[in-house]
């Protein structure tokens, strides 16, 4: 590969031409063939029905109903999922942004430490931090007997953060553990762009509103805006697919879709629904990001 | 050493042969294997022959359900490595896991295999089960006659029972602050959202029909849309926690949920760890199923994987497996041996949960078999209480 | 008249530092709240990996414990798992670093045409939900009939490692100074010669950063790894099996060991960066 950039450089125009796809080549074929290839088989196991339950194969037949039943049975578990994955990156910026304008703003040499305890949870894993908040939100564990201890029972229970005296099995614990397992990928890009505001704007800015709040609304926060659109779609797009979450902290009666389409792929064989399923996520998704875009006013997607 | 070495490779190889000749559509392939196994063991010897020893056997099964000291004693009897696997967990899991390959005539990597009774039949009549080579298994003599030759398997050629599970109750007394008697009781307001059920059909919908006053042997579509109503009400109204597979446990014992649908050995040995958890055989009556073992047709070790079955067919250390785990085992004379080990163990002869008489066993309710479009039926509504 | 607006505009001033001096008190504890809100798990699975569990399930905390830590490799699916974890990482990050640096390097050095569909290829894995990666994989490994296992995971862990890589080590070179490599060369360096002793050096950070970041997302990756693992088990998998039967405490001290190498890794980059900051 190597040599070819430099043949490139000694030789003719057309080496020129090609020295850059000779570099690319691998990696693009490789993301063409296990991730382009992939979804368009995904969009043709959509369209295709199965012969019969217990056979694994399934024909391609433009099978459009596959869509409408899938939309039919589960379309409150979209909905669901995106408000669930919408809240969950809405308190992730909350929680997520004050750390990373203290880390940029008033890290001074600790800046490096404390970016480094952000990234820290990534060297356990997933499924066990997630069994982890289990443990801690218990029925009789450590923090619901806190809770109940000072009396805040029942104005829990009154703003539903809590249900029949648990937070387990709830709504309240899937929400807290996506935002949680996502928290660092919010805290990151918010913490990039943050970094690169110039201090002395800070400073100016301080002279000339004499108000924080009003320096940061002017000055801050149109800085932070492509950090924040970093952080969120990379908050949102993980946590409306998630089913680790949900399985762990959820209840029966409020299963997000990522559980639907493991379900209906991993135990009942049913790979057709399964891939209507998230093809239709996966445009939910797509048109989110747009106007999401479109709202922040923000243009450049890749940065 | 030479000698031995050039033996075990034609013996691989004629195993390998026997499963050459086993087409997907030949039923009877496992006979080749089956034979090569008999003319080595002609000498009738209680341990496995040559082919066996030096191999490496694969067995994939439901997690906790052995005495795990056991198994170096196997290795070290039989000769043979072993990689017990539990990564067993639930039965449509598993099937879905393995259909591409098997449909392919791609190994799966196992040698035994141990799905439930009704999944074992989908296994056979798939054509993805060999023929056990039941002369390199003596101790099969021990199967317990009421399971020779069993519904799911009529020639008995195919599988060898590992244990039967009793779908009960198991309740945290401490929790419920009483006790429990009935399937019924689970669905009473003050345990709301405290409660579990399982997500395997037959065992979740044959508690249910039981506590509607259903047969789980004979019932009607019908039937199951009572028993499914009922369900789905207790799911709606928050009476239900979750569906859950063998994960109930983790919420049991970590109490999360007061009472749950259970398998009795889980429940027995989860009781020795917390003196607060019950087993409750429900008055309504409770649901019997058999774990069996399998060879899967591509395994080219069907003696290392009767040399298993012939070493836990063995009633002493059936024992010891239903000491540690509470399943009521398969193995005729394993009670006695129970008694000989004595102290807690022989107790265990005498309790009607992991050694019931012919008697208390029929109190327990067999679910029928099902056709392919009944079970579809019936797997879909289900899945659809499950999965919202 | 003259004193009042002054004394006015003094309280005023008072005002608006007390309200300075409150409102960074409150940011300041919003982000040690947020820190006590990261780590309060984390704190979990390390007291947990000093607990003597009752029984199969080490969630409820009984006594303290050092025998865990004595043996931390007693359970030998577990340390298997983990093995299989590690040695899919390191080739996944290995291949996924390799071909993501030319891809980036490709995207920067030159300008051609197509280089934003290729940026395109590069963004669109990650804004897929990784359940859509992983089922769309196990869809097509499926009806090409290709057994799922070791290959299988190796090929999704590298795919969705790549996109990573690229765009970090883009992100790295934007502002690179190509003129280098070209005085090189006019000095007489071939172009390996050139790419080994200058542009390498120069990018490396970027490069490493990149393979941590696989690395560290290749093992502990559970979803797309789900779809497309077949019969084998990563530590992953081993965990989320295990959470439903039996969850020994050497999966929370096996754990804390990974974590611990990330203390180490982290407190070795603060002292390096520490160091830089002292000596400029």
């Amino acid at each position: 590969m190597v040599a070819t950039t430099g043949d490139a450089k000694l030789s003719s125009r057309a080496g020129a031409r090609a020295a850059p796809w000779a570099l690319l080549s691998p990696g693009a074929l490789w993301l063409i063939l296990f991730f382009i290839v992939p979804i368009a088989s995904l969009a043709r196991m959509s369209l295709s029905s199965k012969k019969s339950r217990f056979d694994f194969r399934a024909s391609f037949t433009w099978q459009w109903s596959n869509f409408s039943d899938a939309l039919r049975a589960y379309g409150g578990h979209f909905v669901r999922s995106f408000a669930y994955a919408g809240l969950a990156t809405v308190f992730a910026l909350l929680v997520g942004f004050p750390l990373a304008y203290v880390i940029a703003f008033r890290g001074g040499r600790w800046k490096s430490v404390l970016l480094g305890l952000v990234a820290l949870p990534f060297f356990t894993s997933f499924l066990l931090r997630t069994l982890a908040w289990k443990t801690l939100l218990a029925d009789d564990g450590v923090l619901l007997s806190a809770v109940k201890g000072v009396g805040l029972r029942g104005p829990l229970q009154a703003i539903g953060i809590m249900q029949d005296g648990r937070v387990l099995a709830s709504p309240t614990a899937v929400v807290g553990g996506l935002t949680y397992n996502f928290l660092p990928f919010m805290i990151m890009p918010i913490y990039v762009a943050l970094e690169r505001i110039d201090h002395r704007l800070m400073d100016a800015a301080n002279d000339l509103y004499a108000n924080n709040i009003a320096a940061f609304r002017r000055i801050i926060m149109p800085l932070a805006l492509p950090g924040v659109f970093a952080g969120s779609l990379l908050t949102f797009i993980p946590a409306s697919g998630d089913f680790v979450n949900d399985q762990f902290l959820g209840d029966a009666n409020r299963k997000m879709i990522g559980t639907v389409v493991q379900e209906r792929f991993i135990r009942n064989l049913d790979y057709p629904s399964a891939a209507a399923l998230s093809f239709i996520l996966m445009t939910l998704i797509t048109v989110a990001v747009l106007v999401y875009a479109r709202v922040l006013g923000t243009e450049d997607l890749t940065g | 050493m030479t000698v031995l070495s050039r033996r075990r490779f034609l013996t691989a190889m004629g195993s390998l042969a026997g499963t050459a000749a086993l087409g997907p559509l030949s039923g009877c392939g496992g006979s080749a294997s089956n034979k090569k196994g008999s003319s080595t063991t002609s000498d009738g010897a209680p341990i496995s022959p040559y082919g066996a020893r030096g191999s490496t056997v694969k067995v994939s099964t439901w997690p906790v359900y052995v005495d795990k000291a056991l198994l170096p004693v196997l290795e070290a009897k039989a000769g043979l490595t072993l990689d017990y696997i539990e990564d067993y967990n639930d039965n449509n899991e598993y099937f879905a896991k393995v259909q591409p390959q098997l449909s392919n005539d791609q190994s799966i990597d196992r040698d035994i295999v141990v799905p439930t009774y009704w999944m074992a039949s989908r296994w056979i009549s798939l054509g993805w089960a060999q023929k056990l080579p039941m002369a390199q298994i003596p101790n099969a003599v021990h199967l317990r006659p009421d399971l020779v030759k069993p519904s799911w398997d009529p020639t008995g050629e195919y599988t060898l029972p590992w244990a039967n599970v009793g779908t009960v109750i198991g309740y945290n007394r401490k929790l419920v602050g009483g006790d429990l008697t009935s399937i019924n009781d689970l669905l009473d307001p003050k345990l709301k959202g405290r409660i579990t059920m399982l997500t395997e059909l037959r065992d979740t919908l044959g508690l249910m029909l039981l506590a509607s006053g259903l047969n789980p042997a004979t019932f009607t579509v019908d039937d199951a849309n009572v028993a499914f109503d009922v369900i789905d009400k207790a799911k709606r109204d928050g009476q239900i926690r979750a569906f859950t597979g063998n994960d109930y446990l983790q919420d049991l014992s970590a109490g999360n949920v007061a009472a749950c649908f259970a398998y009795s050995g889980d429940i027995f040995q989860l009781a020795k760890e917390n003196p607060d958890i019950v087993l409750l055989f429900p008055e309504e009556g409770a649901i019997l199923e058999t774990d069996v073992m399998l060879v899967p047709k591509t395994s080219t070790n069907a003696s290392g994987a009767a040399a298993f079955m012939d070493f836990f067919y063995d009633p002493v250390n059936a024992a010891k497996v239903t000491a540690t785990t509470g399943y009521i085992s398969p193995v005729a004379g394993m009670a006695d041996e129970l008694r000989k080990l004595g102290g807690e163990a022989a107790i265990l002869a005498d309790s009607p949960a992991v050694n019931p008489s012919p008697a208390q066993l029929a109190k327990y309710a067999t679910f029928r078999p099902l056709s392919e479009d009944e079970e579809a039926a019936l797997d879909g509504r289900f899945s659809k209480i499950v999965g919202a | 008249m003259n004193a009042s607006t002054m004394s006015t505009s003094a309280v005023a001033g008072r005002r608006a530092g007390v309200r300075r001096r409150v409102g960074r008190r409150v940011v300041n504890g919003a982000a040690v709240f947020a820190l006590l809100y990261l780590f309060a798990p984390i704190a979990v699975i390390v007291v947990f990996s000093f607990n003597r569990p009752a029984g199969k399930f080490n969630l409820v905390w009984q006594h303290f414990t050092l025998r865990n830590w004595m043996h931390p490799f007693a359970r030998k699916e577990l340390t298997q798992a983990m093995m299989l974890s590690l040695r899919i990482a390191v080739l996944a990050a290995v291949i996924a670093t390799a071909l993501g640096t030319l891809v980036a390097l490709a995207l920067t050095r030159y300008r051609f045409r197509g280089s934003a569909a290729v940026n395109l290829l590069l963004v669109l894995p990650l804004t897929t939900p990784e359940i859509v990666l992983g089922a769309s994989l196990a869809s097509l490994f499926i009806q090409r009939g290709v057994k799922r296992g070791f290959a299988t995971i190796l090929i999704a862990h590298v795919m969705f490692c790549l996109s990573f890589v690229a765009l970090t080590v883009k992100a790295r070179l934007r502002g690179f100074d190509w003129t280098m490599e070209d005085a090189a060369m006019d000095l007489g360096a071939g172009p390996i010669r050139t790419f080994v002793r200058i542009t390498l050096p120069l990018i490396a950070p970027g490069i490493l950063a990149a393979f941590l970041l696989s690395f560290a997302i290749s093992i502990d990756d559970f979803i797309t790894t789900l779809f497309n693992a077949g019969n084998r088990i990563t530590y992953p998998l081993q965990i989320f099996g295990a959470s439903r039967a039996e969850l020994p405490p050497q999966v929370h001290v096996l754990g804390t060991m990974v974590l611990l190498v990330g203390v180490v890794f982290l407190v070795g980059g603060a002292l390096v960066g520490m160091k830089r900051a002292s000596r400029r």
